[in-house]
């Protein structure tokens, strides 16, 4: 970025690059050296991740720079005491209550001093002082280390039919309960944020890992009818959600007021064609809050097709590599966890990137590692942290 | 359990897989209309209006007809000839571009050039482009004898250098001016008089007689008749005392009062005399003999029915407007001579004069010729046949007549003296009532020709007094006497 500002290479531009380089080289010796057994992908492709972060947050938003680097140093370090701890992940289960009394104390915290620090309309942050703190996504796994415990507990009643309504086989009174209760949450949730992009991410996160426990399907289409009809709430309650919606069918008939940040977006990834304007020759800053909402479309002007396919192939092999952790995991309660983990990650780009790309419509969360901001950095690093340790149990054992 | 995380990673891929498909879908398929659309993209046009200095348009002896000026207020595009608005187009940045500023906006905006290297380099090394010039065939001074000649009538003029296909001048009235169009934008797209519509290349008129000339061509050429063929016509007297014949196709009657005759009795013309007359009984009959199969076969390869090749926009001209309006006789009459359905451009009839003074075949129309970009220069446009029409010996043939008719019928006002002027006027009926379309085509000299032209003004009355005097006008600038 510095070549393009300054038409010449500072050294000191290149501090920000070695650092990575370094805490890239301190994660993988010490994950090397304390469980040298774990995944080789999953560092890597953080690493990658996070490092064309910083370039973006450097490239749209320089004064954030700082702060940004400080949330993936923090993260770095949080994400090896998670793998360095001692014991298994398994004293999670035992506070689950805690983690879902916590999860819903969040929620309600948000609700009553939720603040929108920029005017969006959407309360998403709980502020500190200077410091702001978006509870969703710290929610996220809390929420998944829940389910899995609680899912874990209840497993012996997995496949029993209770009763019969009709033509459905309805599930167990245990299943309807949690479903229920993690609606509920969601659509707090909504209520308090006023935005369907958590909502959609925790509940899909939720009923994936409560298939993934019961291998029955009916959750799913349970679970898509319980959503279709929160967001239909949503839809006519909030006036927020209704022109994000409306913007989402239609951005082009007011393409200079509603609709501007989405036909920009969208103007911003025809921009860059196959290969790119290059970094700092286009003009993604064009995007109202292109460095928290859409990093994706600056990504797409200027590192072009190529670039943006590139980022969509590493969240791929990041969900595949998770998959498998979960998959030759140890017992089902770190297969659970790990499941939803990744899901957690590989949902979320999926959803942002596809609010991008005009698929479905706009939300508010991150492109994990790579928006701005610390609670999904911190967040995300922590997932990855769980994932590495899972691998490294489940490989040892086997 | 674990069959049904494989499910919910399929799941996922799939949303991946959408992902991957919707990225080309808006970063390759819909890039050039999003990106070219000031709608969504004005900010960054004007950028990269700004930090590059588009390339001129100039005329075939380099006069500048269009050029950039950077201002403090960003960069401002004049254009000294406001009359050839309809071949340069504009260039704005609310309202987008258009014509030769649109069709080659890659060239004079300098990501493509003539050194095709240097423009790859300078991309690659984020140098500011530098547009190349586009060079013209139109000759501007040919192009302000045409406009002058054409006085204040609404019509056009084609005029085409016929060896080659260049087009040395195109003038469409009423115009715009294309350094105040935004600023007028309103006020010209509500005008009743249409200055907009570039009525020479997108114009559709009824070609009057001047179509007569593609039926002589393809009567001969097709041997239904022959340059000897005597018609013959029983003359009648009005209660007037004048001369008169009356033929049905049909049940369609057509009526000729002119054939040199003032008393009943028999009227003898030679072929080169109908045609230098005008006669429609006799062209009807001509037609009628081709059948519609073959004149619909001879028009469409004089250029009718098919888009002819351009720089800028044109449209096709049409023989009928119904499917099958050709099966019926009558039908086939009355286009003979020019009525029926026809439907044509002027750049079409200026085609088929070109085509007889090319010896048979169609010259490619072009407007463009070369691209330069600093010292190097690429020829874009060059000499080309478009395809064979008639043979040669119909074309000399349909040529003479067409000298006849200047020499000795009612296109006699296109003489030049010491030169063999063709030619053929048209007098184009369109409603009962309305004074008729004028119509002219020519082309000069007969026996070394450098200019063909296409003169029609609208609604102003016979081709032989409205527009032959233009392409006279036309032809002599054009062949300097």
């Amino acid at each position: 970025m510095s070549l393009v500002r300054h038409n010449e290479l500072v050294l000191e531009s290149l501090y920000p690059a070695f650092l990575l380089i370094g805490l890239l080289i301190l994660a993988h010796v010490l994950l090397f050296w304390s469980r040298p057994s774990s995944d080789q992908v999953m560092l890597p492709i953080t690493g990658m991740l996070s490092a064309i972060g910083l370039t973006l947050v450097s490239r749209l938003a320089p004064k954030e720079f700082s702060h940004q680097i400080a949330w993936v140093i923090l993260g770095f370090f949080l994400m090896i005491l998670v793998v360095l701890l001692p014991g298994s992940v398994h004293w999670l289960k035992r506070y689950k209550y805690t983690w879902a009394i916590l999860g819903v104390a969040l929620i309600t915290t948000t609700i009553v001093f939720g603040v929108d620090p920029n005017g969006s309309g959407e309360r998403l942050w709980l502020g500190f002082g200077d410091i702001l703190f978006q509870p969703s996504e710290v929610l996220k796994v809390l929420l998944v280390v829940f389910v899995a415990s609680y899912l874990d507990d209840k497993r012996e009643l997995l496949s029993e039919n209770a009763f019969r309504v009709g033509f459905f086989k309805m599930p167990a009174i245990p299943y309807i309960v949690p479903l229920l209760v993690t609606w509920s949450l969601a659509v707090l949730l909504l209520i308090g944020q006023k935005d369907l992009g958590p909502t959609l991410l925790l509940f899909g996160v939720f009923i994936a890992m409560l298939y993934a426990a019961t291998s029955r399907t009916v959750y799913i289409w349970a679970g898509l009818l319980l959503f279709l009809i929160a967001a239909y709430g949503a839809y006519h309650v909030f006036g927020h959600v209704a022109t994000r919606v409306d913007i989402w069918i239609d951005p082009w008939t007011d393409a200079q007021g509603k609709g501007y940040q989405l036909v920009q977006s969208l103007v911003a990834f025809a921009s860059g064609g196959v290969v790119g304007t290059g970094l700092g020759f286009g003009y993604p800053l064009l995007i109202p809050a292109v460095y928290t909402d859409f990093p994706f479309a600056a990504i797409g002007e200027e590192m072009g097709l190529l670039g943006t396919l590139a980022i969509v192939l590493l969240y791929l092999v990041f969900t595949y590599r998770g998959l498998k952790i979960s998959l030759e995991a140890q017992d089902s309660f770190e297969q659970l966890l790990a499941m939803g983990l990744t899901v957690t990650v590989g949902l979320q780009a999926i959803v942002i990137i596809s609010g991008n790309l005009k698929l479905i419509p706009l939300t508010g969360i991150t492109l994990p590692f790579i928006s701005y901001g610390g609670s999904s950095m911190l967040t995300n690093f922590i997932i990855v942290g769980l994932l590495l340790r899972i691998s490294h149990a489940s490989e040892r054992s086997s | 359990m674990s069959q049904s995380i494989y499910r919910t990673g399929l799941a996922l891929l799939i949303g991946f897989v959408i992902i991957a498909l919707a990225l080309p879908y808006w970063q390759v398929i819909r890039a050039n209309d999003l990106v070219g659309d000031p709608r969504y993209n004005r900010y960054r046009l004007n950028e990269i209006e700004n930090s590059s200095e588009r390339g001129r348009i100039l005329d075939r002896n380099g006069v500048v007809l269009a050029s950039t000026e950077m201002t403090p207020n960003g960069a401002r595009r004049t254009y000294s000839m406001p009359a050839l608005a309809h071949v340069t187009g504009f260039h704005s940045a609310i309202f987008g571009d258009s014509d030769i500023e649109k069709a080659f906006a890659p060239y004079l905006q300098g990501q493509e050039g003539a050194d095709p290297f240097k423009a790859m380099f300078d991309r690659l090394l984020h140098r500011p482009t530098v547009g190349s010039d586009v060079v013209l065939t139109i000759d501007s001074k040919l192009q302000a004898v045409a406009e002058e000649a054409m006085g204040s009538s609404k019509g056009a003029a084609v005029v085409i250098q016929p060896k080659t296909g260049e087009i040395l001048a195109l003038v469409s009235h009423p115009y715009f001016d294309p350094n105040t169009m935004e600023k007028d934008w309103d006020k010209l797209k509500n005008d009743p008089g249409t200055p907009m519509v570039n009525r020479a290349t997108q114009g559709l008129y009824v070609p009057g007689s001047t179509f007569k000339t593609v039926i002589l061509a393809a009567a001969l050429d097709s041997g239904v008749t022959n340059p000897d063929e005597i018609f013959d016509f029983k003359m009648e007297t009005d209660s007037y005392g004048r001369a008169y014949h009356l033929e049905s196709f049909n049940g369609y009657e057509i009526y000729c009062a002119n054939h040199g005759m003032t008393s009943p009795g028999r009227a003898q013309l030679r072929l080169a005399d109908v045609f230098a007359q005008s006669c429609n009984i006799a062209f009807a009959r001509l037609g009628v003999r081709l059948g519609s199969q073959r004149l619909i076969e001879y028009a469409k390869r004089f250029g009718f029915e098919t888009q002819i090749p351009l720089e800028i926009p044109d449209l096709p001209s049409q023989l009928s407007l119904k499917p099958g309006f050709l099966n019926d006789n009558a039908a086939v009459a009355a286009t003979s001579f020019g009525q029926g359905q026809l439907q044509a451009s002027p750049l079409q009839l200026a085609m088929v004069a070109a085509t007889i003074a090319r010896g048979g075949i169609a010259p490619q129309p072009f407007l463009v010729s070369e691209i330069r970009t600093g010292k190097y220069s690429t020829t874009v446009g060059q000499p080309k046949q478009w395809h064979e029409v008639v043979s040669p010996t119909t074309a000399r043939e349909v040529a003479d007549m067409m000298v006849h008719a200047v020499d000795t019928g009612w296109a006699k006002g296109a003489q030049v003296s010491g030169v063999r002027v063709a030619g053929k006027t048209g007098t184009a009926e369109i409603l009962p009532g309305e004074t008729p379309h004028g119509w002219f085509i020519g082309f000069a000299p007969e026996d070394d020709p450098q200019v063909a032209v296409a003169v029609i003004k609208e609604y102003a009355g016979p081709g032989s007094t409205e527009a032959v005097p233009v392409g006279k006008a036309i032809i002599q600038a054009a062949l300097g006497k």
